[in-house]
């Protein structure tokens, strides 16, 4: 009886997971065939498959742009900007989290506070700032705003995992001798690694993703990231669906074999809790 | 700066005329803002519930599977990584009434079942265009809830589910007084995310409709961006961004107020 | 301890403050112009180098041709390098990135840009030369280009500040084999439109593929078909003018003669184009890009005419929207720079002579800004050049009259509502006068 019944909520739950992969698979199966098509072909029958092999459209991405610089460039930027976002957000999230100081309110205001801006409000003062820094046209000079843009979030999904963590922890930390830096670094940050990895992933893509941010301060071909690739596909004569497609590949490669990788972290951290069961 | 900004009327960039609470009065008179303010509630009703909601069930559900579960978490994630617009423009091509994929099946099923009498529908109207924008929108993000509230629920102890289970709850029981309460914060965290991303939505509103037809769907997010690049109206744009703020600020302080973050200890 | 919790809270105060002032800003003008991201090597004053932003990037069918002309001044030219910073000018980002570049004091010392509403800032500000300042120097930049069209890019201050390569018309296309296939006489009158309206219908035809809420390119026609060139011109001076109100309602009758597609209240502007390109739809008004995108195959069922009059409009018959609405402008910072002066004024000279002219001209389609001839054109396109030669009149778009939030008003607010039923066109011009102010 008893066993019949986990059956069927097994059988239950696959359905509805199923169900729900489909219409995350599909999308994707979308693209990958338009890819293939011409722009004419997407527009007419986007949903029929490919007929042949048309390659077209990725080798014209790739002449659009020196595609391994542009992996290169997407990587340094998203790569300092996850690591220091992770950094930073990690601090403060635990300052958020555990410690009562003045002001702890005002701030975790202004963390939602700046959630709330979107990145076009400020591209004007951003832009102002960093050719004062000359920083035009540099890497720095996208990698400091997509920082900025990226800790709030950080920070507020963090803290609510630390806020998680048992107090006697610390506690036995604090008979132990150990100071601040010691019991963060020994005790806090092993036991947060999932949430460091959740939060990493979307702050990668995000940064990966932010075309706005780096078309407005990247001016050399040779620096740009990669996703301004998107920004080959059109012009006043219309879009190429095709290349569209094709370019769209070609940007979330990089990003769902990072994610793979980052699975794998998320998953053995999980294992890793502090007090084993 | 926004703030600053919204007492002037400029174009942005090089001309600028202070015109002190101009914009704010305009604010209050704006008709397609009250529709506007009306349709951003409207679709942070729908996120919360459906975008937030199905992405805790799924993860419960993964959750308690074996086999499978890295397959699930790898392709619930796919929808994220595509840009909006392509999203968007996908969608639009599900909706157009000529040779889009929706009507395309009414036509086939039509063949088939022909005393169904289907008919090709006009899938955009002003009644259903906002559900039309909010469907990909919150279909997108499901996957983003649903890494978050993973990552949680295997951050609880085995041993509690393991006591409980001698106790003899488990199953929906064990998911509602053991799995839920645990992961409380960040839950809550999830739907301050959610509420102050709505207010961010433009992107796909503006591929799918435009926030058309007549303004029917028309949201807060996007029609700030169109007053600020599309009719260079930085001002106004920045009063409305004013607006945003604080409505994100006071809705986040309240979730925060009924749903007491609470201490809690495994 | 509890003095290491203190400075591990200001600690990370400061971070937040820092980066709630990196994510805000401040809004100081810059009045200092500083040279940013250009550095002038001071070593050999011989070494120029010039920034360059254009919209010839992307799709765009002038990309190629832009590139190997700056290949080309390079190589006659070694002295002088050329940073191309060129992008698509579709969405916004173009316009940000130009605006921006020129609010900043970081403005490219060549920028090919829109005229009109957008360039009002730009100009108002001081930023670009007027030509007639450069020629009592340098006579000979921009000879290539005729006379009439210089006399086309005068701003409201009568002085000229772009020089253009190509410029567009606008038309009623039409597929030539849906009309004889049903026995239609083409669009010249108003009674044959209405007729191929009905007989389309009836046939399961779109007459018209119309985007009502994107309907920029019909609000043109319908106001100028009443109003005549002189009444299109007049945009909300003085009183209402009854012709745009009638206009806006002729468009509104075809609405409800069902002249559109079912979806026409939704539909984009892409979607439009589809129903045309598929033959799924009879006719259509654009502008002349639309013949590049189009198959060879349906170029030759095709032909573009003017609008034709409406009853009792003003109209001659021969009119039509046309014009040059981009420009090469020269900032006003490179041209007072004594290393600089003659390096830019020779780039722009060398990039609107005549062949270069012809050679975009040739890439894309649009009419040549000088007297050139280019081949190898599809007979579509060479009737439309035939047709902006034989019209009496050409007139600029209405929105390079208005601001754009105006115009937009007119678009997204005002004829998806008036075709509706839901305003009437007094409400929508009306308002539009207020926020023209």
């Amino acid at each position: 009886m008893d066993v019949n019944i986990k059956k069927r909520r097994k059988i239950v739950s696959y359905i509805i997971l199923s169900l729900f992969s489909l219409t995350t698979i599909y999308p994707m199966v979308w693209i990958f065939q338009n890819s293939l098509k011409t722009s004419n072909d997407v527009i007419k029958s986007s949903f029929s498959l490919p007929t042949s092999l048309f390659l077209d459209n990725f080798g014209k991405a790739m002449i659009r742009l020196n595609i391994l610089r542009g992996y290169g460039n997407s990587l340094i930027i998203s790569g300092v900007v996850v690591g220091a976002v992770i950094f930073f957000g990690a601090l403060a999230a635990y300052a958020l989290a555990r410690h009562v100081f003045k002001g702890n309110k005002l701030v975790r205001t202004l963390v939602m506070g700046s959630l709330l801006i979107p990145v076009f409000a400020t591209i004007l003062p951003v832009f102002e700032m960093m050719s004062r820094l000359k920083l035009i046209d540099q890497h720095v000079g996208v990698i400091l705003p997509q920082i900025a843009g990226n800790l709030p979030f950080t920070i507020l999904v963090i803290s609510s995992f630390m806020e998680n963590i048992p107090k006697e922890l610390e506690e036995a930390g604090v008979m132990e001798g150990c100071n601040i830096w010691h019991i963060f670094q020994k005790i806090i940050v092993p036991i947060s690694k999932p949430a460091f990895a959740t939060t990493a992933i979307f702050t990668f893509l995000w940064s990966y993703n932010d075309l706005f941010t780096s078309l407005i301060i990247m001016r050399t071909k040779a620096k740009m990231p990669i996703n301004v690739l998107l920004t080959e596909i059109s012009s006043q004569y219309g879009t190429d669906y095709g290349l569209m497609c094709a370019v769209i590949v070609l940007i979330i490669m990089p990003v769902l074999i990072f994610y793979l990788l980052a699975q794998r972290q998320i998953v053995e951290g999980m294992t890793a809790g502090a007090i084993k069961g | 700066m926004s703030f600053v900004k919204s007492f002037y009327k400029t174009d942005g960039f090089i001309e600028s005329i202070f015109v002190g609470v101009d914009n704010y009065k305009r604010l209050i008179q704006d008709a397609t803002i009250h529709i506007a303010f009306i349709n951003t509630f409207k679709l942070m009703f729908y996120v919360c519930v459906f975008q937030v909601g199905f992405g805790i069930v799924l993860a419960i559900l993964v959750d308690g599977i074996k086999r499978g579960s890295k397959f699930f978490r790898t392709v619930y994630f796919f929808p994220i990584v595509i840009s909006a617009t392509a999203i968007g423009m996908m969608f639009k091509l599900f909706y157009t009434y000529d040779g889009g994929l929706f009507n395309s099946i009414i036509l086939m099923l039509n063949k088939w079942i022909p005393w169904l009498h289907l008919e090709s529908t006009i899938w955009i109207t002003t009644k259903s265009a906002l559900r039309m924008i909010a469907l990909p929108t919150v279909w997108q993000y499901i996957g983003f809830y649903f890494v978050i509230v993973l990552t949680a629920i295997k951050q609880i102890p085995r041993y509690l589910y393991e006591s409980a289970y001698l106790d003899g709850i488990n199953g929906f029981s064990k998911t509602i007084y053991i799995t839920l309460p645990l992961i409380k914060n960040q839950i809550i965290t999830c739907f301050i995310l959610a509420i102050t991303g709505t207010l961010k939505v433009f992107d796909m509103a503006l591929v799918i409709t435009e926030g058309g037809p007549l303004n029917q769907s028309q949201i807060l997010g996007l029609y700030m961006y169109q007053k600020a690049f599309i009719d260079n109206r930085f001002g106004y744009g920045a009063a409305i961004s004013v607006l945003i703020v604080v409505l994100g600020l006071s809705i986040s302080l309240l979730v925060n107020k009924v749903f007491k973050k609470e201490d809690i200890t495994y | 301890m509890k003095k290491q919790w203190r400075v591990l809270s200001i600690f990370i105060i400061v971070i937040m403050v820092m980066t709630m002032v990196v994510g805000c800003g401040s809004n100081e003008k810059q009045t200092d112009s500083k040279k940013t991201g250009d550095n002038t090597d001071k070593e050999s004053t011989s070494k120029v180098e010039l920034r360059i932003v254009t919209m010839f990037g992307g799709t765009d069918p002038s990309t190629e041709v832009f590139e190997q002309s700056l290949k080309d001044y390079m190589d006659q030219y070694p002295n002088v390098t050329i940073k191309n910073e060129s992008m698509t000018a579709v969405g916004d980002e173009f316009r940000t990135k130009v605006k921006t570049d020129f609010a900043t004091g970081n403005e490219p010392d060549v920028t090919f840009f829109f005229t009109g509403a957008d360039a009002v800032g730009i100009i108002n500000a001081g930023k670009v030369m007027p030509y007639e300042e450069i020629w009592t120097k340098y006579p000979n930049v921009g000879k290539a280009i005729t006379d009439g069209v210089k006399e086309s890019m005068r701003e409201e201050d009568n002085k000229i500040y772009a020089l253009p390569m190509t410029g567009f018309y606008e038309g009623l296309f039409v597929n030539k084999a849906l009309f004889e296939q049903h026995n239609l006489a083409l669009p010249t009158t108003w009674e044959h439109l209405l007729k191929a309206v009905d007989v389309f219908r009836a046939n399961d035809i779109v007459p018209f593929a119309g985007p009502i809420a994107q309907s920029h390119y019909m609000i043109e026609h319908f106001i100028l078909s009443q109003a005549g060139a002189e009444g299109h011109k007049d945009v909300l001076d003085g009183d209402l003018p009854q012709d745009w109100i009638q206009g806006l309602n002729n468009m509104k009758d075809l609405y409800e003669k069902k002249a559109f597609a079912a979806d026409a209240l939704t539909m984009d502007i892409e979607l439009a184009q589809n129903l045309f390109k598929q033959e799924k739809a009879a006719m259509i008004l654009e502008g002349s890009w639309f013949i590049g995108g189009c198959e060879d195959a349906l170029k030759d069922k095709m032909t573009v005419m003017p609008m034709p009059v409406a009853p009792d409009g003003k109209m001659d018959a021969t009119s039509i929207v046309a014009g040059y609405s981009t420009g090469y402008y020269i900032s006003r910072k490179a041209y007072d720079d004594e290393t600089k002066q003659k390096a830019v004024v020779d780039l722009v000279e060398f990039l609107t002579s005549a062949d270069q002219i012809k050679a975009i001209a040739t890439a894309n389609g649009g009419t040549p800004s000088a007297n050139v001839q280019v081949e190898g054109l599809p007979a579509l396109a060479t009737e439309g050049h035939q047709m902006a030669a034989k019209a009496k009149t050409l007139n600029m778009p209405i929105d390079s009259r208005l601001t754009p939030e105006a115009f937009n008003y007119i678009v997204k607010d005002g004829v998806p509502y008036i075709v509706e039923g839901q305003r009437t066109p007094e409400e929508v011009l009306k308002e539009v006068k207020n926020l023209n102010q």
